[in-house]
């Protein structure tokens, strides 16, 4: 009896650890490394991608779904957008904010989330807003819907701070409140750098001349006062945070590349970045990829000098381009953003797919275990019943670690029916 | 002498044909959707001045006509866009060039046309992804003015409509837009005052008219005289609405006073696809890039609307309202394609219900007699990956480059000013 306890127990441990295996059948599927796929079997073990080949023989406990006439692309990646947060996007007190986290602000309850999965998507890069030149840390979120707020958090991605240039963090201000110019912006910038060294400086004398002090005397040293603020710069500098920043215009983004280089950050992308296309070759030299809406423009000045054909001479150069949607509506439509690319950029099919998946999971340090179909890969994936860049097709499901959160079949609502509050 | 002789005689000639011969066209493609008909495989349309003179298989194109041939190309008519913002709006955010809302509810005196501005980059702009034909039409209060009819082609203002005043425009009051599901019951929905108001001038407009009618010296009133082309010339009056109950309320109204009613937006139509067929009133959609406004909704419920719409039988047309991305159209429609809408549909959505819609005969098909608006593109007009490679705006072929194009070769060739 007691035996038989401790095997249930044993049981059910083991199926609460690890989501159930699936088998999808005759499904086309999208991989980068072996092209496209028909008619071909994922084998989903332990929430990983097992096996990738035809006629995968099913085993008992195994849940078969037959996607024939389906195509399976990797989840999408939303490279930008600032959902599943508690309020507060921007910490509009000061222009220099690093020292604030997104981490603490997961609001896992957002019904965003639950929208960007009914269009595939399976990651989102949740940032802080515009309003500052430094602002604060961005987050990776996986988008298990329904799970507490620290499950979602992607600690294993690249750690990303927002900086913001141009219109916003000019007009985040009263119009006499300094930065109001570009130019502002960039000393704003540069100064809080400039203070970051000297903070570094000051821990480093103290730390010194703790050495070269008597053990008995050192108590009599005063350590200088600890700064969050300067410690988060000084976190950028040693290159464990990279920048991400909303730019629009070519001059402003290369400004930000002269203060790189100066000062000694990493920049990972520029967010936006309507006028990329004029220092496509800048952008490429440097390593720098753009995080963009694909043609939505003119809605404010900065964005008013722009061409979706630029894409072109990005592509051409090498410059990695991912797509966001900054959390409007786009966001349940990015795969259709990404089926643009092929006729603003002359892309095919696989290369548009990269835009929403595998190049954002670069940019996010996340392409180790996401953002394509490979075997030993986290079964990150978005089921669509037709092609998956058209708008003609539509998501039908889509997985994280192997765990259906978003079942268009049984999913019929927007989130559960909402009941009335009594008072 | 002879040489004289000669120039008389051709001078008569023109002047008993009326005009010099007109320009013949022909264009040859792979596959030509007519919408209204048959999809002719490598067929041909013959063009004679701004009119589609024969279309078909095999047609002898007469000597002097210049050929233009797109082999494994496809061929459409030009889309229609029918409630846009082009001509009136630039940049969103600054007011300095938008022309689109007056302050003030009642407003049919205001009509877009006066301020439609012909030289606005984003108008070869939605021309270069196939859009020929919009009408341009104000927004805000509870009547906003009378939208203007524009062909995409042109250099005045003048040049390019198609039909000054085409339609009033109305927004119907109705409960407030609540999104996310948030139902404040301390805001109380006072909509049926509005309702009231909107209809008593409505009335007092008509009995103006009644009595301008008869009594030509009768006191001149603007606002009412605006008012007088919904009776007097069957002006087609768009009323923008959203909920279901005031869709009901709006056909009502329109049906108590007559008019000629478009049912736009339409946000709730699926509940209420019945009460629409039985009104015999057309639809324009709202953008296909909505956010849902309740929970209860089902998080497709705006892609489900064509459908529906369709499998009841009515009439329908896309709309996308902003200036910028008006060349995003046909890629809202295929969104209701993906939702249960058939293809050919969709199309029609975008071509000729739309024209027939606004009561612009003779545009939206190929067709004999036809205007011909035409689009040449490298695949289905719903697909994200289609490019348009030529169109013909009444029959001529459209040559200016798009400012995307234009900026593109720019920074391709790294020139700074303008192109050579």
């Amino acid at each position: 009896m007691k035996k038989t306890i401790i095997m249930i127990f044993v049981v059910t441990l083991f199926t609460m650890a690890f989501p159930q295996d699936f088998l999808l059948k005759n499904a086309t599927v999208y991989t980068f490394d072996k092209g496209i796929l028909k008619d071909t079997d994922i084998l989903i073990r332990y929430g990983k991608i097992s096996r990738i080949a035809r006629d995968i023989p099913s085993a008992p406990g195994m849940k078969e779904i037959d996607l024939t006439g389906h195509s399976v692309i990797p989840g999408i990646i939303d490279s930008h957008n600032h959902i599943g947060l508690a309020g507060g996007i921007n910490e509009f007190s000061e222009n220099i904010t690093p020292e604030v986290s997104m981490a603490n602000a997961i609001n896992s309850d957002d019904v965003a989330i639950f929208y960007c999965l009914t269009g595939g998507v399976t990651m989102t890069h949740t940032m802080h807003g515009s309003a500052n030149p430094i602002g604060g840390e961005n987050i990776v979120i996986k988008l298990k819907w329904g799970r507490p707020a620290e499950e979602l958090w992607e600690k294993r991605a690249t750690r990303t701070i927002k900086f913001a240039l141009g219109e916003n963090p000019k007009m985040a201000n009263s119009p006499t409140a300094f930065p109001s110019t570009r130019a502002g912006i960039s000393y704003s910038i540069q100064k809080s750098f400039i203070d970051a060294k000297e903070y570094r400086k000051k821990w480093n004398r103290y730390r010194n001349s703790l050495r070269s002090t008597k053990k008995k005397d050192r108590s009599k040293l005063v350590p200088p006062g600890r700064d969050f603020r300067m410690e988060a710069l000084l976190e950028i500098l040693d290159k464990k945070m990279v920048v991400r920043c909303h730019s629009y215009r070519a001059e402003e983004s290369l400004e930000l590349i002269r203060l790189s280089h100066e000062l000694g950050f990493k920049i990972a992308a520029f967010e936006h970045i309507h006028q990329a296309y004029r220092i496509a070759d800048e952008l490429a030299k440097e390593k720098i990829g753009i995080s963009i809406f694909i043609d939505s423009w003119n809605y404010k000045n900065e964005a008013a000098e722009f061409t979706p054909y630029g894409l072109e001479l990005l592509h051409e150069k090498g410059v990695e381009i991912s797509l966001n949607s900054d959390t409007s509506e786009i966001m349940r439509r990015l795969y259709m953003e990404a089926g643009k690319m092929r006729r603003y950029a002359g892309m095919d099919d696989l290369e548009a797919l990269k835009t929403i998946t595998l190049n954002p999971a670069k940019m996010l340090g996340v392409d180790g275990f996401t953002g394509s179909i490979e075997e030993g890969k986290e079964a990150d994936l978005a089921i669509f019943d037709g092609h998956p860049l058209s708008g003609m097709s539509k998501c039908m499901l889509t997985m994280i670690e192997g765990v259906i959160y978003y079942d268009r079949a049984k999913d019929k609502f927007a989130g559960p029916p909402r009941k009335e509050v009594k008072k | 002498m002879k040489g004289r002789i000669l120039a008389v005689i051709t001078c008569i000639l023109l002047l008993t044909t009326g005009t010099p011969a007109q320009s013949k066209v022909a264009i040859k493609g792979g596959k030509i959707v007519t919408v209204s008909g048959e999809v002719i495989e490598n067929g041909m349309i013959l063009i004679e001045g701004s009119m589609i003179a024969k279309i078909g298989k095999d047609i002898t194109i007469p000597d002097g006509t210049k050929v233009f041939d797109y082999p494994d190309k496809m061929i459409y008519p030009g889309l229609i866009s029918p409630v846009s913002s082009l001509g009136l709006s630039g940049i969103a955010m600054i007011r300095q060039v938008n022309d689109t809302t007056e302050p003030g509810k009642f407003n049919p005196e205001v009509s877009s046309f006066s301020a439609f501005y012909s030289w606005s980059n984003l108008i070869p702009n939605a021309r270069d992804f196939g859009i020929t034909t919009v009408m341009a039409v104000p927004s805000g209060g509870r009547i906003s003015g009378k939208g203007v009819l524009a062909s995409m082609n042109g250099w005045t203002p003048e040049d390019m409509f198609i039909r000054k005043e085409a339609a009033l425009i109305v927004r119907f009051p109705g409960s407030t837009r609540s999104r996310g599901g948030s139902r404040d019951k301390k805001k109380k929905d006072d909509s049926s005052k509005e309702i009231k108001e909107l209809r008593e001038f409505f009335n007092k407009a008509h009995k103006y008219h009644l009595r301008r009618e008869k009594y030509a010296a009768a006191e001149y009133n603007g606002k009412y005289e605006a008012m007088r082309a919904v009776w007097k010339n069957k002006l087609p009056v768009i009323i923008s609405v959203v909920k279901s109950k005031d869709i009901k309320k709006a056909i009502q109204m329109a049906k108590d006073f007559s008019l000629n009613a478009i049912l736009q937006n339409i946000y709730e139509g699926e509940s209420v696809t019945k009460e629409i067929k039985e009104s015999g009133y057309p639809v324009i959609l709202d953008s296909m890039y909505q956010t849902n406004r309740e929970w209860e909704d089902g998080c497709d419920k705006v892609f489900r609307l064509p459908a529906a719409l369709h499998k009841a039988g009515i009439k329908f047309a896309f709309s996308q309202s902003r200036s910028a991305t008006a060349f995003d159209l046909p890629i809202q429609a295929s969104r209701a394609v993906a939702y249960g809408l058939p293809r050919d549909a969709a199309v029609r959505g975008l071509t000729l219900w739309p024209a027939q819609i606004l009561g612009l005969k003779g545009y939206g098909a190929l067709e004999e007699g036809y205007t011909a608006d035409i689009i040449v593109t490298d695949g289905c007009i719903l697909e994200t990956s289609t490019r348009v490679l030529a169109l013909f705006i009444q029959g001529k072929p459209v040559t200016g480059k798009s400012y995307f194009t234009k900026e593109y070769l720019r920074a391709k060739e790294k020139i700074s000013g303008e192109l050579k």
